[in-house]
């Protein structure tokens, strides 16, 4: 599913973000990218979708060499994953229906259809109701739930989350990561990060550790339950 | 998503950001109605200054008056000299009398000035329609200055020297018509610009969140060009309503009928307010393709 080879990535300073990172995730693994606040985690993250190239090596998506692959290209690249922040980046003048529905609808599905999709992912999530209320109208905890749904709406193969239970207390923190297990368990990828360690081995199949930007940590937790 | 249904979403989502930034988008529609007003208004006096010469021209007459007292050999004179340019629609010749008798129909007040004089105090004159020769204009010029050198001739009135000259200021009026109307559409382009980049800055982060949505350039950037196109469009609108009352105004004010009839006697034809429109409406989709640019302001 996602493959690192000798990746490097070094920004002006000159400070080595990540340093010869090496791992592969196969498909329907639920990993935990865990290390400090500037080990690295953001950074490897966006060199998947794409939101940075890196210095040197290779990552492969989906058998998509995502480092060479055209401008125009990464926004299809990016509709095959899911993608959840840390400060939930929901469009505050949208509704939850239409920050939920927004990729489906530039994909030309049909209004009804829509309605559909989105009253269906805002159950699973607990939202069913709030369909039609502003993201400010939220807690924290459910606005992380509007984030997740509009990333699985299109039933994505990967799933990635940069510190999804960050802002959040740690009953909702808690919460959050069973969402995202229950998604894993449909067959998505699941790659998430965090600096907490006490979320990390409630779900996950393997541990990813960055320490400085080197990969320091490759663990399986649940053995059998990677397809290798 | 077929064009229609992209074009509808961004129709949607323009008007989402033009409500949004109401206050903005508001002074872009007026700056370009305003452009427009200005320029339509220059061109409808333009165009009816020029439709007035038009008509004018095609009744230019030439008015030669004989030294007082002629006699019919001097009239016969100047009019082998007329058939000698050839060309002419026709002449006629106004004698003492006539003129008197005309002077009192259109200025009675007059009336009086006229009498008491052993002489008669008009002269004979000959009122000459140039007809095809109005074409061979430096040829009748010449024909005319020779013609005053005769000693039966007094004076000439040569009705294409203040027709010339009308159609000289017509000319500049026209010509500033299109320089002013250039640089204030050209104005209105780069305002709706800058309003559209500076609510798109406001809303950087909601693109930032499109693009990492999976949004295609074309998703995230249509709207904005349609959100320019939409504010050229109201402000052409604004500018062809301001201009039509304008001219209903002049049309049922007190105005000397003069004015009227010079400047407003006809409004802009259906085609020339299409042109007003699509000048307003590219205004806006050059403004909406600025903003887009990638160098705008690093946000694309």
């Amino acid at each position: 599913m996602i493959q690192f080879f000798r990746v490097f990535k070094e920004y002006p300073g000159p400070r080595m973000a990540l340093d010869g990172v090496t791992f592969r995730i196969s498909r329907g693994e639920f990993v935990f990218l865990t290390g400090a606040s500037g080990a690295g985690k953001t950074t490897l993250l966006r060199l998947i979708y794409r939101a940075e190239v890196p210095t040197n090596g290779r990552i492969i998506v989906n058998g998509r060499n995502v480092v060479s692959l055209p401008a125009e290209k990464v926004p299809f690249l990016r509709r095959t994953m899911g993608i959840v922040f840390q400060d939930f980046g929901l469009i505050p003048s949208k509704t939850v229906f239409e920050n939920v529905s927004y990729l489906p609808r530039i994909l030309g599905v049909s209004s009804r259809a829509l309605r559909l999709m989105a009253e269906d992912i805002l159950d699973r999530v607990g939202l069913g109701d709030r369909l039609d209320v502003y993201p400010s109208a939220l807690s924290g905890g459910e606005q992380q739930r509007v984030a997740i749904a509009r990333a699985v709406i299109n039933k994505p193969e990967l799933l990635i989350a940069d510190e999804p239970a960050g802002n959040l207390d740690p009953e909702l923190s808690l919460e959050i990561i069973r969402l995202f297990a229950e998604i894993n368990k449909q067959g998505t990828t699941v790659l998430l990060a965090t600096h907490d360690p006490s979320i990390q081995t409630l779900v996950g199949d393997r541990i990813l550790a960055l320490d400085r930007g080197v990969l320091v940590r490759n663990d399986i937790l649940r053995p059998g339950a990677v397809e290798q | 998503m077929t064009i229609l249904q992209a074009l509808r979403y961004f129709a949607g989502e323009a008007q989402r950001n033009m409500r949004r930034s109401w206050k903005v988008s508001l002074l872009a529609i007026l700056v370009t109605a305003v452009s427009l007003f200005l320029s339509g208004a220059l061109f409808l006096l333009g165009a009816n200054l020029g439709r007035s010469l038009g008509a004018w021209e095609s009744q230019a007459r030439i008015v030669i008056y004989l030294e007082a007292g002629a006699r019919s050999e001097a009239v016969d004179r100047v009019e082998a000299e007329l058939a000698r340019l050839g060309g002419i629609g026709g002449w006629t010749v106004v004698s003492p009398e006539e003129a008197a008798r005309r002077l009192e129909g259109r200025l009675p007040e007059l009336g009086e000035l006229l009498q008491g004089f052993d002489e008669e105090p008009l002269p004979t004159s000959i009122e000459v329609d140039l007809g095809r020769a109005r074409n061979r204009e430096v040829e009748v010029t010449e024909w005319l200055q020779n013609l005053e050198q005769l000693p039966q001739v007094a004076g000439v009135d040569d009705d294409r020297q203040w027709i010339r000259q009308i159609a000289l200021a017509s000319a500049l009026l026209r010509a500033g018509a299109a320089i002013i109307g250039s640089l204030l559409i050209a104005g209105s382009a780069f305002i709706i610009a800058s309003v559209i980049r500076l609510a798109a800055l406001l809303h950087r982060e909601e693109i930032r969140v499109l693009r990492l949505v999976g949004a295609t350039e074309f998703f995230v950037r249509g709207p904005f060009i349609v959100e320019g196109i939409l504010q050229g469009t109201l402000g052409s609108a604004i500018a062809v309503a301001a201009l039509s009352m304008l001219y209903l105004f002049v049309e049922r004010s007190d105005l000397p009928s003069i004015v009227r009839s010079l400047l407003f006697s006809s409004f802009l034809t259906p085609g020339e307010l299409l042109l007003l429109a699509v000048l307003g409406i590219g205004a806006g989709l050059v403004g909406g393709l600025l903003s887009v640019r990638k160098t705008a302001a690093g946000l694309w």
